[in-house]
């Protein structure tokens, strides 16, 4: 028995396939675009958040003689929580305004007697340790992107540095050690 | 044999050979040829299927819209930098003028903590010095007792102890005088050296909380400003940005814009209260009678051997001065440099609206030609992030550096003032 074919399931000399294939990768092409301009602007929003991030921890620091928590910083700067770090450091020194020292140094910690600075990340600052942002996926690494340049590009971060506002010698205990740590402070920030 | 010359026949049916001898007349040979090529090239069936092609539209659609997002990208990023910078000169300037405030207060209160002490040291002298005046004019009468029968006895076991305190008032005097000569020089030191440590770590905090070196920022916001105004120096650009790259090693990241509002407005008083004027009669009576009543018992040995040590014998008691008045408020500035945009996409040319697109070197020429030039602003900066200058007041509170209370001076910042003429409103804030 000889079948008849339907005219309409004929295949048909056309391009649709080449089209389908296209926008399969145009389409993902453009989403994938699309991920990196939201996520751009994500961090570019978090980025100034995180300057006044920055601003408010050392300002707290310096004038309240308090320092913001991460939960506190999240709450009040930050739509994601659990996704901010801050630290504080001893701030730059006389001698840092003849060098190319910035308050982004490597290590922050023992904030001494001021001025202080105060260091706020948002996003992944560790990839290695990432437990949730974005996505799981993240965890690990991407080709021919080292692991430093990848924090990078999921971490935004600001800094700033207060003095020690609260502190404005009104003792004589306060005047005097306030004296010797300020003469040590800008000896050592010369060596 | 066929020739070239042979006559043709209209109703004859030409075949479709090219060996024909008709096919090689001088008027068909180029129309034949072109038959040829393109029956051995399938061109004509290729031009004809080229019309429905679409094999190919949507990735160039897609690269389209990839190169759209991509300029947004771009774009959102350069605001966003543009924003950052305002805020990051915003808290430079803010860091900058609250340090300033707090080495003013600093100032204020190791000034007052010095007049406390000074106050305290002047009270304790008066106090001392009339005693040992007194115990000296007492050693006199003692002296005089020595000769009454019964008297004389308890009077000159008396008298070698109010002797002693006799022999202290020129060590009173003079050490009163030596605290003095060494005090003021304290705080003159101190009314001197806290404008420079107030600039000084108001730069640090300013550096320290992300501005650019001063004068370059200025030097472009200038510019800035002096293009959105439409005003063109000629040459200014190029001179800014010569001397620029030079200006970035002056290490000034903050500056008042009054100089003079750095300094402490403080001045030393003159006063006839006590204990700043203590007056010398206490101590020249006090010298008399010691001399006639303790004589026997030291006191010009004394006496002689404080005026080696520098101590002025003509002049006893003190007419003393202390530091009083307060600092006035200062406005900062601190600002941030004009940067190129991302990726340097104002050189690509072929985005540079308003330019000619008949030159020959329109897609050659992409170095060093600003985006939307001429066209979308008149400025020519459409995507550069802007230098940004901001500015913050601070003023010290408290009260004020007095004679003699309490240490509370604080440094504390207030609305923008531009002079003391318009204090109490907030007169501009330019970033």
């Amino acid at each position: 028995m000889r079948l008849r074919t339907n005219s309409s399931l004929r295949r048909r000399a056309t391009c649709s396939g080449q089209i389908i294939a296209e926008s399969c990768i145009g389409v993902a092409l453009m989403t994938f675009t699309w991920i990196l301009l939201v996520f751009s602007t994500y961090m570019g929003t978090n980025y100034i958040r995180t300057a006044m991030a920055a601003r408010h921890a050392a300002w707290m620091k310096g004038a309240q003689g308090t320092e913001a928590s991460t939960a506190q910083l999240d709450q009040w700067f930050f739509y994601d929580s659990g996704l901010t770090k801050v630290e504080y450091g001893k701030g730059l020194g006389f001698g840092d305004l003849f060098s190319g020292t910035t308050g982004d140094r490597a290590t922050y910690g023992n904030a001494g007697n001021g001025p202080f600075l105060a260091r706020v990340t948002f996003g992944v600052a560790d990839t290695n340790s990432l437990n949730k942002f974005p996505f799981d996926l993240l965890k690990g690494s991407l080709p021919f992107v080292p692991s430093p340049l990848l924090d990078k590009g999921l971490s935004v971060k600001s800094w700033c540095q207060w003095d020690e506002v609260s502190n404005t010698w009104t003792s004589w205990a306060d005047a005097l050690s306030g004296i010797w740590n300020s003469l040590t402070s800008a000896v050592s920030s010369f060596f | 044999m066929a020739t070239l010359t042979a006559i043709p026949d209209p109703s004859a049916t030409v075949p479709q050979d090219d060996t024909h001898p008709r096919m090689v007349t001088h008027g068909n040979v180029m129309n034949r040829c072109a038959q040829w090529i393109r029956a051995r090239l399938g061109l004509t069936a290729r031009l004809a299927a080229l019309r429905s092609d679409e094999r190919g539209s949507m990735m160039l659609l897609a690269a389209m819209m990839v190169f759209v997002a991509t300029i947004f990208a771009v774009i959102a990023f350069d605001t966003n930098q543009a924003i950052y910078n305002r805020i990051i000169a915003q808290n430079a300037v803010d860091s900058a003028a609250d340090s300033a405030a707090l080495w003013q207060a600093r100032g204020c209160n190791l000034l007052q903590l010095l007049n406390n002490l000074h106050y305290d040291v002047d009270i304790a002298a008066a106090v001392a010095e009339s005693v040992a005046a007194a115990a000296c004019v007492a050693s006199v009468a003692l002296r005089v007792a020595e000769n009454i029968p019964y008297i004389g006895v308890v009077a000159k076991a008396i008298r070698p102890f109010t002797c002693i305190a006799c022999d202290l008032l020129p060590v009173i005097d003079g050490a009163q005088q030596a605290f003095y000569e060494i005090l003021m020089p304290i705080q003159e030191a101190i009314v001197q050296v806290t404008p420079f440590l107030a600039f000084a770590n108001a730069n640090v905090c300013a550096k320290g909380s992300g501005a650019d070196p001063l004068l370059s920022s200025v030097l472009d916001a200038v510019s800035s400003i002096l293009s959105k105004l439409g005003l063109s120096v000629p040459g200014f650009d190029s001179i800014a940005g010569a001397i620029s790259g030079g200006l970035d090693w002056v290490p000034i990241y903050a500056a008042p814009i009054d100089p003079s509002s750095l300094k402490l407005y403080v001045e030393k008083k003159d006063t006839d209260d006590l204990p700043w004027d203590f007056p010398s009669w206490v101590g020249e009576a006090g010298d008399i009678a010691g001399q006639i009543g303790c004589s026997d018992y030291g006191y010009p040995d004394v006496k002689d051997a404080v005026e080696s040590a520098g101590w002025d014998s003509d002049k006893w008691g003190w007419d003393d001065q202390y530091y009083f008045g307060n600092p006035g408020f200062m406005t900062w500035i601190a600002g941030k440099k004009k940067y190129n945009e991302i990726l340097g996409l104002g050189n690509l040319r072929w985005l540079n609206g308003g330019k000619n697109p008949g030159e020959v070197d329109y897609m050659l020429g992409q170095r060093n030609v600003r985006m939307y030039w001429d066209s979308v602003t008149s400025s020519g900066n459409a995507l550069t992030i802007p230098a940004f200058i901001a500015l913050a007041s601070s003023q010290v509170e408290g009260t004020p550096v007095i004679s003699h209370g309490d240490v509370n001076a604080a440094g504390k910042l207030i609305k923008v003032y531009f002079s003391s003429s318009t204090e109490g409103e907030t007169f501009l804030i330019y970033h």
